[in-house]
């Protein structure tokens, strides 16, 4: 370190003394913006990297193919099979739950007895899933969420109606494992055994829904490589691919803007810190000019 | 026969005009000043408040630009110097004294002191800085810092950093305006003292007639120009 500069270091060193009060304020605006931007980008990892590790659990598998307004066809099925461990095929539709004197507008599941995938639904009371689902006495079971329960003033046990079918509640669906990845619902769920909707005259020709094929792959599957060979294979007929990467993009979207949005914030909290930051510079540098014009006048060069 | 570098003014000013920019227009300070002091003089600037003593006293020392003229120190052109070479000029060659003192207060006394010399990298600056603190009485208070003075004895702290890298010229600008009579006269003794001592210029502004007359002259400023008497010897 040259003479010059070991003395301009000594200099501010005695000039620490007295303290960084006038910095408190220049301090605290940028600790504050900082800490702003830092929290919102810590968060957005902390979401992301949750979706990203519980992907296949969001999404119900490792892969999902997805159709509108039909079920998959024996090539596609046959597809499948061919490429993933375990298939799972689940309807997603609205319709309206009736009771005597009552009904409500339900998004109804669909399943098979692979449901679901990866994950656990939590019912209430805590039975299993394929005995929640079972016929009894001729009466296929069905979960209701909660809302929808209350909404319909129903009890465990009670009947309801879809479409021209008759179910037995035997459940409440206090937690839907891939839920997050079933994106806009117009209504609370209710799920049934697809085999049950049979005589219900909901899924037939010109009714509006859709099919999710869910995938168990090997360990190891390469997830591009699928996405790109399914795509090839089935993206003309309608098949839309979605995988563990990219379980929720509809979640994964809403963290994008609203951490775009707060990062916003956080810089116009710096930007209107600034007005405080130049303030406070000011005044330090106030306190100082007596301070700097002493040193000049004892022979202080200005760099 | 006279060495012609020698006969040389420490300070010569020539046509020396100082105006400064204002709200409501520029103000004529100085008005043109003609001015030669000689080695080892000490001259008293007296005049009325706003005459331009203090003014003149900073284009001397290089801390105001003349705006016109030219103002000569120790034969080297002060207005043809910029900032930083104005201030490596002081540094050698320069003490002021204020009359606000003008310590950094948080720098100890020893440290102000010796603050210019380590400014111009002077190997025993701390040992000449308490050595020149004792002889303004301030040995046993080298280590305390500027508000733990008197007002006193911060201006002698600024009479000792003043004098300690020896310079040729010693400006002061009213050293005594802050301090009560007693004080005053200890400080003026000391300043006068240094200066024999170190047998350098002293340049003194002053409101005290008394203090004028301790002067080999004095220079009597009115309204930005050199009074008629100004070149008239003061203490006979």
């Amino acid at each position: 370190m040259s003479l010059r500069s070991t003395l301009a270091f000594t200099i501010a060193r005695r000039e620490l003394r007295g303290g960084l009060r006038g910095f408190r304020v220049f301090l605290a605006c940028l600790a504050l913006g900082v800490a702003a931007i830092a929290a919102v980008g810590t968060l957005r990892t902390g979401i992301q990297q949750g979706l990203t590790d519980q992907g296949a659990v969001i999404l119900g598998g490792d892969a999902e193919m997805r159709f509108t307004y039909r079920a998959a066809d024996a090539d596609e099925r046959a597809y499948m099979d061919r490429i993933a461990t375990r298939v799972s095929e689940v309807y997603d539709f609205r319709s309206m739950a009736l009771i005597e004197g009552d009904q409500a507008l339900t998004q109804v599941k669909a399943v098979d007895d692979g449901w679901p995938l990866t994950g656990a639904a939590t019912l209430d009371p805590a039975i299993a899933v394929a005995e929640a689902l079972a016929d009894q006495n001729g009466i296929p079971g069905a979960l209701m969420d909660p809302v929808l329960i209350d909404r319909l003033s129903l009890q465990i046990g009670d009947t309801f109606r879809l479409g021209t079918q008759d179910f037995r509640l035997t459940a409440a669906l206090v937690r839907e494992p891939d839920s997050a990845s079933t994106g806009f619902a117009l209504g609370p769920r209710t799920v049934v055994r697809t085999e049950a909707l049979a005589n219900s005259g909901l899924l037939s020709a010109g009714s509006l829904y859709e099919t999710r094929y869910r995938l168990t792959l090997p360990p190891g599957a390469d997830l591009q490589v699928l996405e790109d060979q399914s795509e090839g294979q089935f993206r003309d007929k309608g098949m839309r691919w979605t995988d563990s990467r990219n379980a929720a993009p509809g979640i994964e979207g809403f963290v994008d803007r609203i951490g775009s949005f707060l990062v916003l914030v956080g810089l116009a909290g710096l930007a209107v810190g600034g007005v405080g930051i130049s303030a406070a510079i000011r005044s330090y540098l106030d306190g100082k000019t007596e301070t700097i014009a002493t040193l000049k006048t004892l022979g202080a060069e200005a760099g | 026969m006279t060495d012609p570098v020698l006969a040389l003014p420490v300070l010569a000013l020539t046509d020396a005009r100082l105006t400064l920019a204002g709200n409501a227009g520029p103000v004529e300070i100085l008005k043109g000043i003609s001015l030669d002091i000689a080695k080892g003089e000490t001259v008293g600037l007296i005049g009325p408040s706003g005459s331009g003593k203090s003014s003149l006293l900073m284009l001397m020392g290089g801390l105001e630009r003349a705006t016109g003229g030219k103002v000569l120190a120790l034969g080297q052109d002060l207005t043809a110097m910029d900032e930083d070479a104005l201030a490596r000029f002081r540094r050698g060659n320069m003490g002021v004294v204020f009359q606000s003192f003008h310590l950094i207060p948080t720098m100890t006394a020893l440290e102000n002191v010796a603050l210019p010399m380590e400014l111009s990298g002077t190997p025993d600056a701390f040992p000449r800085a308490e050595a020149e603190l004792a002889s303004v009485g301030l040995g046993h208070r080298i280590g305390h810092y500027p508000a733990q003075l008197s007002g006193g004895e911060q201006q002698r702290v600024a009479l000792a950093r003043a004098a300690a890298p020896r310079p040729a010229i010693l400006l002061a600008d009213e050293p005594t305006g802050n301090l009560d009579g007693v004080n005053g006269q200890a400080i003026m003794d000391m300043l006068f003292g240094l200066r024999d001592r170190h047998g350098a210029t002293l340049v003194l502004v002053t409101h005290s007639p008394e203090l004028a007359t301790r002067c080999d002259r004095v220079i009597r400023l009115a309204d930005g120009l050199l009074a008629p008497e100004a070149l008239a010897k003061a203490a006979e």
